[in-house]
C-alpha cells in the first residue's frame, strides 16, 4: 500500500532505493505544504493586527479564498527550487514526479488552510 | 411628560419649525437610564394665527412631514400621524390650527374685520359700539384674515373674544385645541410669538393670561406656563409705495393705478384675484404693514406691557432678539408670498423651548437672567457655538455643536462604519452585526432605512444652519455646514475618506488617528469602538440602536471649553 502511494510520486524506480528518494519528496512537499500554510496564517494574522481600519480587519469570502490562491505560488516555487537543488530528485522523482507532489502539497496546503479557519475565530471569514 | 407648543402668529410658526428640526436632528430633553433622548415625550402644536394660509405654515407642515418620515424610519416604516419612534419625541403631526377670527355661529360671523367679530354672535354684548370710540374707522374695517399688520390693540379685542371661546369644547376653537384633554396631566404649555408684531404680541399674553387662569383653577394639573418672546430679528423692507399723508383719501382710481404700477412686483404676483390686490393696495395705503421704523419702539412697549400686566402669567419667560436684526429682501403682508428662512433667532427660540421642556429652569425664577458673552457673536455669521446651551439634570450641559456633531457622525458611523456587505465575516468584530447575522434580510432592510433617515438629517440640518445670504438672511455662517457635509459623502468622496482615516486606530496602538470636529467641539475615538456599541437584549428598533450611538458619541464629544 505505502509503496504503491510512493510509486505516485516518482518517476524513475530504477534505483534500489527508489523508495526512500519518494518517501524524501514527499515529506518535502508535507513540510512545505505545511510551512506555506503556517506563513499565509501569519500573514493574515498580521494584516488583521496592524489594520488601521475595521473594514481592513475583517475579510470577507473572497478575499479569504484569493489568499489561499495565492498561498500556491509559493508551495509550487519551493517545492520546485528544492527539487531542483537536489540531484535525487531530478533524477528520479522527475518532471511528472515535481508536479504530483506540487499537487499533493497544493491539496495539503489546502486542507490546512480550510481546517485552520475553521477551528479558529476566522471560521466567519470562510463560511 | 406632555409638550404643548402654541405658536402664535407668523414668527411662532417659524420658530415651532426650528424646534421640529432640533427634536429631529436629536436634542434631547431627559435623561433616562443614563440615556439622554427625547424619546418617550409628547409634543402637541397649537397655531393660532388669522393667516390660515401663510408660508409659514407651509414650511411647517413639509418639515412636519418630514418628520414624520424620519421616525417611520426608525420604527416601524409606517408614516403615522402620532410621528412615535425611540430616536425622538412623539410629536402630533396635526398641527391645531386655531383661527382667531373663527368664532361660533358662522353665519355671524362672516365679515373677518374687528367690527366683524366684535359684534359677531361670539362677543354677544355687541361690544362694537362700547368699543368703537378706542378705534379709527380703518381699523374697525381692515379685513383681518392676514394677521393683525404689527397693530396688536386690534388684535388683543379678537383675541380675547377668541380665548373666552377657548373655554368652551363646543366651540370651533375648543373643539380643534382640545384642552379637556390635559385636563389632569402635567404638561408644559410653551407659548411663542413676536413681541413687536401684531398676532403674536396680543395673542400670547392674552392666551398665557387664558391658560394661567386655568392653571390656578386646578393647581394639582400640574401644568407648567413657559414662553418666548421674539423681539426684532428680521427687519423686513419698505412696501412697494408709501401710505396716504395725514388727510388724504383712497379712491379707486388711485388704486387702479398703484396695481399698474407695481402689479408685476412679486407680492402682487403672487395674489390670484384682482380684489386680493386691491386689499393689498388699500392695507398699504392705510399703513396696515409691519412698518420697520417702528419696530424697536413697538418692542419696548410690549416689554413694558409684561413687565407690567404679563410677566406673572408665565412660570418662565424668554427673550430672543438680535441687536442688529437682519435685513430682509422680499416685501410681504402675509399670505403665501411671505416666507422667509429660519434664522438663527427661530433656532434660539426653539432651544428656549427645549430648555423649558426639559426644566431645567433659568436660575433665581424672581430674577432676570441676561444672557451675555466676552465676544460679539456676529449677527450675519452665528456658529452653532453661539448657542446657548441648556441643562438637562444638574450635570449633563446640552450644547448644539456637540449634539450636531454627534448625530452627524452618528450617521456616518452607520451608513460607513458598518460593513453592510459583509455583515456575517463582521459578527465577531461588530456587536451589531452579531445581531443582524442572526436575523436573515434584516441588515438590507435596517439600511434602507438608515440610508433615507440620513438623507432627511442632512436636509433638517440644512434647514436649521442654512448659511446667511443676501437673498436668505438665516444669520447663520456657512462654516458649520461645510464642516457637517463632510459626515454625509458618499463612500468615495473625500469627506467620508477623511472621516474614516481620523477614526482609524493607531498601529500597535488602540488609540484613534485623527479627530473629528465641529467648530470648537471635537471627538476621538476608533471605529473598532464603534463596533462595541449596541443596545443590550435582543429586541431593539432602529431607533434605539440610532440613540444608544449617539449616545456614546456625544459622551466623547468635547468642546474647547472642555465640557
Amino acid at each position: 500500500m505505502m509503496q504503491d502511494i510512493l510509486r505516485f510520486f516518482i518517476d524513475n524506480i530504477e534505483p534500489e532505493d527508489w523508495e526512500t528518494t519518494a518517501m524524501n519528496w514527499l515529506i518535502t512537499a508535507i513540510v512545505v505544504a505545511v510551512l506555506c500554510a503556517g506563513l499565509t496564517f501569519a500573514y493574515k494574522a498580521v494584516r488583521k493586527a496592524t489594520a488601521a481600519r475595521i473594514e481592513q480587519k475583517i475579510w470577507s469570502r473572497g478575499q479569504t479564498w484569493l489568499s489561499f490562491f495565492i498561498g500556491l505560488f509559493p508551495v509550487f516555487i519551493v517545492l520546485w527550487i528544492v527539487w531542483y537543488l537536489n540531484r535525487d530528485f531530478i533524477n528520479y522523482i522527475q518532471v511528472g514526479g515535481l508536479f504530483k507532489g506540487t499537487f499533493f502539497a497544493w491539496l495539503l496546503y489546502l486542507l490546512v488552510m480550510i481546517f485552520g479557519h475553521l477551528v479558529s475565530p476566522w471560521r466567519r471569514e470562510l463560511i | 411628560m406632555t409638550n404643548v407648543f402654541i405658536a402664535v402668529g407668523g414668527s411662532g410658526t417659524k420658530v415651532a419649525e426650528a424646534l421640529v428640526k432640533l427634536l429631529a436632528v436629536g436634542f434631547p430633553t431627559r435623561n433616562h437610564n443614563g440615556y439622554l433622548t427625547s424619546a418617550g415625550d409628547k409634543l402637541v402644536i397649537m397655531r393660532v394665527d388669522p393667516d390660515q394660509g401663510a408660508g409659514a405654515q407651509e414650511d411647517l407642515t413639509e418639515c412636519l412631514n418630514a418628520y414624520q418620515e424620519l421616525q417611520a424610519d426608525f420604527s416601524d416604516g409606517n408614516k403615522n400621524q402620532m410621528a412615535s419612534s425611540r430616536w425622538s419625541m412623539d410629536i402630533d403631526t396635526r398641527v391645531r390650527d386655531l383661527d382667531p377670527t373663527e368664532l361660533p355661529n358662522a353665519d355671524e360671523n362672516q365679515l373677518k374685520t374687528l367690527s366683524g367679530i366684535l359684534d359677531s354672535g361670539r362677543a354677544q354684548e355687541k361690544s362694537l359700539a362700547l368699543l368703537a370710540p378706542f378705534y379709527e374707522q380703518k381699523d374697525l374695517n381692515v379685513l383681518v384674515d392676514r394677521g393683525f399688520y404689527q397693530k396688536p390693540f386690534i388684535g388683543a379685542a379678537i383675541m380675547s373674544v377668541f380665548a373666552r371661546s377657548l373655554e368652551d369644547d363646543s366651540t370651533p376653537a375648543g373643539k380643534k385645541a382640545g384642552l379637556t384633554a390635559f385636563s389632569n396631566t402635567p404638561t408644559n404649555f410653551f407659548l411663542c410669538g413676536s413681541l413687536h408684531g401684531g398676532t403674536g404680541a396680543c395673542g400670547v399674553p392674552v392666551m398665557a393670561q387664558f391658560l394661567n387662569r386655568r392653571k390656578n383653577a386646578n393647581p394639582g394639573w400640574g401644568w407648567r406656563i413657559g414662553g418666548c418672546l421674539l423681539a426684532p430679528f428680521v427687519t423686513p423692507p419698505m412696501p412697494p409705495f408709501a401710505p396716504l399723508r395725514e388727510g388724504d383719501t383712497i379712491n379707486e382710481e388711485m388704486i387702479k393705478q398703484l396695481i399698474a404700477v407695481h402689479g408685476t412686483s412679486p407680492v402682487f404676483q403672487a395674489m390670484s384675484t384682482p380684489e386680493e390686490k386691491q386689499e393689498l393696495v388699500r392695507q398699504i395705503l392705510l399703513g396696515f404693514y409691519a412698518d420697520p421704523d417702528d419696530m424697536e419702539a413697538r418692542a419696548r412697549q410690549g416689554l413694558t406691557f409684561y413687565k407690567d400686566h404679563s410677566s406673572d402669567y408665565f412660570d418662565e419667560l424668554y427673550l430672543v432678539g438680535k441687536p442688529s436684526p437682519n435685513q430682509l429682501k422680499m416685501w410681504s403682508n402675509g399670505g403665501k408670498s411671505q416666507r422667509n428662512p429660519l434664522n438663527s433667532a427661530d433656532t434660539v427660540a426653539a432651544i428656549a423651548a427645549l430648555n423649558f421642556f426639559a426644566q431645567a429652569g433659568t436660575g433665581n425664577p424672581n430674577s432676570y437672567v441676561i444672557g451675555s458673552s466676552n465676544y460679539e457673536v456676529p449677527q450675519e455669521n452665528m456658529r452653532l457655538a453661539h448657542v446657548p446651551s441648556y441643562k438637562i439634570g444638574d450635570a449633563v450641559e446640552v450644547e448644539a455643536e456637540k449634539v450636531i456633531l454627534a448625530t452627524a457622525l452618528t450617521c456616518h458611523l452607520i451608513r460607513h462604519g458598518i460593513l453592510w456587505g459583509r455583515i456575517h465575516e463582521s459578527a465577531k468584530e461588530s456587536l451589531i452585526c452579531a445581531y443582524y447575522d442572526k436575523r436573515m434580510g434584516q441588515a438590507a432592510i435596517d439600511k434602507g432605512f438608515y440610508d433615507h433617515s440620513s438623507g432627511k438629517m442632512a436636509e433638517f440640518i440644512n434647514g436649521l444652519i442654512a448659511p446667511h445670504q443676501e437673498h436668505l438672511p438665516t444669520g447663520w455662517s456657512s462654516d458649520d455646514l461645510y464642516q457637517i457635509g463632510k459626515f454625509f459623502g458618499e463612500e468615495n468622496s473625500p469627506g467620508t475618506q477623511e472621516i474614516k482615516s481620523n477614526l482609524e486606530k493607531k498601529l500597535l496602538r488602540n488609540e484613534a488617528r485623527g479627530i473629528n470636529v465641529l467648530g470648537q467641539s471635537e471627538t476621538k475615538f476608533t471605529d473598532r469602538e464603534f463596533g462595541a456599541w449596541c443596545p443590550q437584549g435582543d429586541q431593539f428598533t432602529r431607533g434605539e440602536y440610532f440613540r444608544h450611538v449617539w449616545m456614546q458619541v456625544f459622551a466623547k464629544c468635547q468642546t474647547s471649553l472642555g465640557n
